[in-house]
């Protein structure tokens, strides 16, 4: 099956595991993570003023806490060099966009 | 080739005195030959007899402008991801909620996480009612009737505190509340573990499967804000209107939809398409191809706050594929 929904509900994009998978990796690797530091990446959407409509969130949950971290695009569109410049996000919600925290490599679509 | 088995999750919820407690003692205490490991939120970490018990400290990982609709448990997360890592394997997962906490977070926690879901998969919410006192709580606490429309399994405990009359009072509301859930009136939280672990739930198809009448029970009354909703309609569905129907479902109403499963058939694909969501959560895919003869009729049922049925019908009619 191969939908193009606009929202990538039944599809291809948030539900590839390698696709989370790799986003992972990269973070796993940009910070040095241990092991036992769970990293999370999530899709969601958002119809706030402000927002991107697709979003990508990650969460790194360490025992000592949580970091939480933004991108303005769908998890599919993210690349290796989006890592470094994600935009943090250490209280998950109401951030708005700030565009000078925006790296050369977020788009908002 | 069959995919890895996942180990099941149960969600144990209910509010407080509902009997949550003796259930998990049950599951702790009794030789049942489950190997069962509990996560809850207390500090320490014990082991009784065969089964194990972590506890983690409630951490909310809020991901959208504190909207519940996507807020997740990182502490379950990272507490699972810790328990999968372990050697001991265990036959299924058992995770208390507090007795006044919303079950979405814990709930919207298995949707994120494609590694998670590869290896453990939601089973079954089980919510506890308090048989006799849970009334009061249906009138004036919006999480008692929330926790039972959250609810795959219902256990209507304390029956020997309330009359037959009372109990079929109860049931019936309960029913109102949320069509699909299994009800099961126990006394001291006395029930197989069979009938509440591993399951399947969670999943409308095997809930079609234990009861295909399911979905002709003309339940639709609604007395409460919350409601269940089933819609059953013939004819295949445009998989791009249905999406852009879903989506614009999800962004405009997420926060009322508790819980939303449904089976379809959308052109050109030759497998059923199954989903389910809570709140803005959404997890659809394919599944098994249509068996001959099968009837294929969409169904939908949605659980949750004020819901539009006539716009809900509606809406599924213009996603059939012309």
């Amino acid at each position: 099956m191969n939908f193009n929904f606009e929202f990538d509900l039944f599809g291809e994009g948030k539900k590839d595991r390698s696709l989370q998978g790799q986003i992972k990796e990269w973070v796993r690797a940009h910070f040095n993570l241990a092991e036992d530091v769970t990293v999370l990446v999530a899709e969601i959407f958002c119809d706030q003023p402000g927002c991107a409509p697709v979003e990508t969130h990650i969460a790194v949950l360490k025992a000592s806490g949580r970091e939480q971290y933004r991108m303005m695009r769908p998890m599919k569109e993210v690349i290796k060099q989006d890592i470094p410049r994600m935009i943090p996000n250490p209280d998950g919600h109401g951030a708005r966009i700030d565009l000078d925290k925006l790296g050369d490599g977020s788009q908002w679509k | 080739m069959n995919p890895p088995a996942t180990i099941p999750v149960s969600v144990l919820t209910g509010f407080l005195g509902a009997g949550k407690t003796t259930l998990l003692n049950r599951i702790l205490t009794e030789k049942h030959g489950w190997k069962v490991a509990v996560v809850e939120n207390e500090f320490g970490e014990i082991g009784v007899d065969n089964q194990l018990v972590l506890a983690t400290e409630e951490d909310l990982i809020v991901m959208n402008n504190g909207c519940v609709c996507c807020t997740v448990r990182g502490d379950l997360i990272k507490t699972l991801n810790d328990l999968l890592r372990r050697p001991d394997k265990f036959d299924a997962i058992l995770i208390e909620t507090t007795g006044v906490a919303d079950p979405s977070p814990v709930i919207q926690s298995f949707f994120v996480d494609e590694d998670l879901k590869s290896k453990v998969r939601l089973d079954a919410v089980i919510t506890v009612v308090d048989a006799r006192h849970i009334w009061q709580h249906l009138e004036q606490n919006r999480e008692a009737r929330e926790q039972i429309a959250y609810g795959d399994v219902v256990l209507l405990n304390k029956t020997d505190l309330a009359t037959p009359e009372e109990l079929d009072r109860l049931e019936k509301k309960a029913r109102e509340l949320n069509i699909l859930a299994k009800i099961y009136r126990t006394r001291d939280a006395a029930i197989p573990l069979d009938k509440i672990l591993d399951v399947g739930a969670f999943d409308l198809s095997r809930r079609l499967e234990v009861s295909p009448d399911l979905m002709t029970a003309d339940e639709h009354h609604h007395h409460s804000d919350i409601h269940s909703i089933s819609l059953k309609e013939a004819g295949a569905l445009d998989g791009r209107r249905l999406n852009a129907w879903l989506g614009g479902l999800l962004k405009t109403r997420g926060t009322d939809i508790f819980r939303m499963k449904g089976i379809v058939e959308v052109q050109g694909e030759a497998r059923r398409v199954v989903f389910q969501g809570v709140h803005m959560m959404f997890d659809g895919r394919p599944d098994r191809p249509w068996r001959d003869g099968e009837d294929r009729s969409n169904i939908l049922v949605f659980i949750g706050r004020n819901l539009p049925e006539q716009e809900l019908r509606e809406g599924l009619r213009a996603c059939r594929a012309v």
